[in-house]
């Protein structure tokens, strides 16, 4: 598509929900559970607040576009070396979540069902996702309609399932808390979940008509998704119990793992939870790589866009297929945590004052 | 009659030119069914008539040629009628021979008259057989384009359908038709569908599914069809309303419907004549179809070869058992049995009825058994495969048929490579490539269910 229309309502609602689907299942959890002793819907509860916040001053900022993409309206108000200083943790940012998205599917991949397979062809599946982002926004909206529908559908029926053999008493305290996860790093280490909005502001030209409704999406669609949040949080707790949860590096894959009933078909329901979280990962990771490329070629208007593309196709699968365990991706999770608290709310406040700056020069210009 | 007879007269000589009457012999000269008749001849000149006359009415022809070429002129050509006279130079006459006239004219002439005695051979108006129903308008197009028309004009009694022509191919110069209805069709997409038209090359068109490769851009990217091909009238008809535009090709029956998009291809025109209930019944049935046949091979071969503790251990432990004293793996002997029973199918749909029954016959039974005692193929496989093959004939398009029986091996060798994840994978990919494809500029992967409740 030569000019790609901001996201309508339902195609928000449907990025956002299989953002928080390839995101919340299989890394979160267990930074959460292992975050506090005290119940776990308030660290969700406080980081859904700080996502709603986040996003309403991206909203804000996407509000001042009229009709422009947040790279270009930056890169005209404030120049091409002020923009890409700004930038530049934006690029990270993303490059480091696509290498960490990557990695810890194929590590899940790995640990459950093809034990044998190298990580580097697995990493391979980067691939389809680089070829889509390719493709345009367009194309990626309109799989990710199809993908909404089919993956929600087994999302909600393996979450239904997993209410089987749970003892509520497990999930105690359900109401008290010291605030202990506010001093651990991994609390803040699953920052990556809640930041759906901070990637889809930089894809495509937003008004402020757009920006009202895209965040209203948004709302809505952490609505959505905060049961299945939860359900992945707190099944494993209330299957296996809060110390055995802390220590398992998959709780609800685990979880799967132990569900047996007699009139399901399919004895393994660990590999349908994997293979439904594939759709989720390749099209969230199209997105990222759609945003990030759409930046680069923002700031680098002469590249092409075939060579944009496999160069970070090139720089992401090295850097995941050369991370050598699952810890050291714990760690870089821990280590960019920073990086990512900056792109939820330093940056926007930056993005919107230098889009005001530019505002007021304009107005001040046509006053003379 | 006398303006025939003073048309006659009036005919253009020019003596530095050859004769239309000698450039028309030159450029028939090796064709056995062109005909010269010397119709009148006075003091002055001879009067010709010539044809094709295996395009003509031997009837007309006969009210013309038929008395004595030696009698009076004028009581000869009172017994033609039909279209009004027409003069023409050299390369118009040739034409008018080509699309079945006859051109009268001097022997010295350089210009002649066309006359239209033309007729069109063309079956009758029959029951549809690629698309059978059993509730609903039983006639079909056939090759004629006037006929065809005619058959959606009365389908459409309203003077907003609206139909526009042109000839495409620089030898075959066939005439191609848009139809649309007016107010409901996007102004846009039939001018931009005018423009691509006007643009084909090609020596001639005998197909509208040719005519539809030549309008599509990108061919290797193409693997799905971007048009639904139909011979109903009521189909094309209800798609007009809808707000389509549709491309008629004169000498096939075959209609093209566009911009088309995946889940046109999954409605039978039945659809629409009996209980809505039914039809989301049998829509269901025909995606569960489309899922299994997809899906059900390569599941075969990702449970028993790559992921077998995904499956329950009873049918684990059958499937193994089933496949004892098969000695090559399971995605040998599935793409084995899925080729052969493609051989069949092929078989049955090129034979003759009478033998096709037989064919089918023999490869389902016969060999499906023997390939089981000589320990080739699993029985389990063999009910997969049969299963596989029924699903594909649910398919309601043709075209989007084949491309079933085709995805079924790119599904087969994802299982091979990855297991349950690789069919997984596959599907995302079916799908990204199936979300950049556009037919006519409509996106292949949206329904236009909204857009047709907003008008």
């Amino acid at each position: 598509m030569k000019n790609p229309s901001a996201f309508t309502g339902y195609e928000m609602l449907a990025i956002q929900m299989l953002f928080s689907g390839a995101a919340a299942g299989f890394i979160y959890p267990s930074f959460l559970i292992r975050s506090t002793e005290g119940a776990y819907w308030i660290p969700i509860a406080v980081w859904t607040a700080g996502a709603l916040l986040s996003s309403w001053l991206y909203s804000r900022m996407l509000a001042r576009l009229e009709g422009r993409k947040l790279v270009s309206a930056i890169r005209s108000s404030v120049g091409l070396v002020w923009t890409s200083v700004l930038f530049l943790p934006v690029i990270l940012f993303l490059i480091g979540a696509l290498i960490v998205m990557l990695r810890a599917y194929s590590e899940i991949i790995t640990m459950t069902m093809l034990p044998t397979t190298p990580i580097s062809f697995l990493n391979g599946m980067l691939l389809s996702s680089a070829a889509l982002a390719l493709a345009g926004i367009m194309p990626i909206i309109r799989a990710a309609r199809v993908f909404f529908l089919m993956a929600s559908l087994f999302t909600l029926a393996l979450l239904i399932i997993g209410f089987s053999d749970v003892n509520w008493t497990l999930g105690t305290p359900w109401f008290r808390t010291n605030g202990d996860f506010l001093l651990d790093n991994r609390f803040y280490a699953g920052s990556f979940l809640w930041m759906g909005f901070a990637i889809t502001s930089l894809i495509g030209p937003y008004t402020m008509q757009s920006a009202r409704g895209a965040w209203r999406s948004y709302a809505l669609a952490l609505i959505c998704a905060l049961p299945m949040i939860a359900g992945y949080v707190y099944l494993p707790v209330l299957t296996f119990g809060r110390d055995l949860s802390q220590r398992l590096t998959f709780p609800f894959v685990t979880k799967m793992d132990t569900i047996y009933h007699y009139w399901i078909i399919f004895d393994n329901l660990t590999a349908i939870f994997v293979s439904v979280t594939m759709l989720y990962v390749l099209l969230i990771m199209a997105l990222k790589l759609h945003a990030l490329g759409d930046t680069v070629k923002t700031l680098m208007p002469k590249a092409k866009n075939g060579f944009i593309y496999l160069g970070l196709f090139i720089v992401v699968y090295a850097a995941a297929t050369f991370l050598p365990s699952w810890r050291e991706l714990e760690h870089v999770i821990i280590l960019t945590v920073g990086i990512r608290l900056y792109i939820m709310f330093i940056f926007p406040l930056l993005g919107m004052a230098a889009l005001i700056v530019a505002q007021r020069r304009g107005g001040k210009g046509r006053e003379s | 009659m006398s303006d025939i007879l003073a048309s006659f007269y009036r005919l253009s000589e020019n003596p530095d030119t050859l004769s239309l009457f000698d450039q028309l012999s030159e450029a028939f000269a090796d064709s056995a069914d062109y005909t010269t008749a010397l119709i009148g001849k006075t003091d002055a000149t001879e009067y010709h008539l010539c044809f094709i006359k295996s395009l003509c009415s031997s009837q007309k022809l006969d009210y013309l040629l038929g008395t004595n070429i030696e009698g009076d002129m004028s009581a000869q050509l009172e017994r033609y009628y039909g279209t009004d006279l027409v003069e023409g130079n050299s390369k118009s006459c040739e034409q008018a021979i080509c699309n079945g006239y006859a051109v009268i004219c001097k022997r010295t002439s350089s210009t002649g008259l066309m006359l239209n005695i033309s007729e069109s051979r063309q079956r009758s108006i029959v029951s549809p057989i690629t698309e059978n129903v059993l509730q609903g308008p039983m006639n079909a197009f056939n090759e004629s384009l006037d006929v065809n028309t005619a058959l959606i004009r009365q389908q459409i009694r309203s003077s907003k359908l609206k139909l526009w022509e042109t000839f495409i191919g620089t030898e075959s110069i066939t005439r191609v038709a848009v139809f649309s209805y007016s107010g409901a069709i996007d102004p846009d997409l039939l001018s931009k569908l005018k423009e691509r038209l006007k643009k084909v090359q090609t020596a001639g068109v005998q197909d509208s599914g040719q005519l539809l490769r030549l309008l599509t851009t990108k061919n290797w990217m193409n693997l799905f069809p971007v048009s639904v091909s139909t011979e109903r009238p009521d189909r094309v008809s209800a798609d007009l309303l809808a707000g389509k535009a549709i491309i008629m090709v004169d000498g096939t029956p075959f209609a093209l419907i566009v911009p088309t998009v995946y889940t046109d291809f999954w409605h039978s025109p039945e659809d629409k004549y009996i209980n809505p209930y039914v039809t989301y019944f049998l829509l269901t049935l025909r995606f569960l179809a489309m899922f299994i046949n997809l899906f059900l091979p390569a599941m075969y071969v990702a449970l028993t070869s790559v992921n077998i503790d995904v499956n329950r251990l009873e049918i684990s432990l059958a499937a193994a058992a089933s496949r004892e004293g098969v000695p090559y793996p399971v995605y040998v002997e599935t793409l084995l049995m899925l080729i052969v029973i493609d051989f069949i199918t092929e078989a049955g749909l090129r034979l003759p009825k009478s033998i096709s029954s037989t064919v089918t016959m023999v490869g389902g039974v016969v060999l499906g058994q023997a390939i089981i005692q000589a320990n080739i193929v699993s029985n389990l496989l063999v009910i997969i495969v049969a299963a596989t093959a029924i699903t594909n004939f649910i398919v309601i398009d043709y075209q989007m048929g084949l491309v079933q029986r085709i995805l079924k091996y790119f599904m087969v060798m994802g299982a091979t490579i990855a297991g349950v994840l690789g069919i997984v994978f596959c599907f995302a990919c079916l799908i990204f490539y199936l979300s950049c494809l556009e037919s006519f500029g409509a996106p292949y992967l949206t329904s236009l269910w909204s857009k047709k409740r907003r008008s």
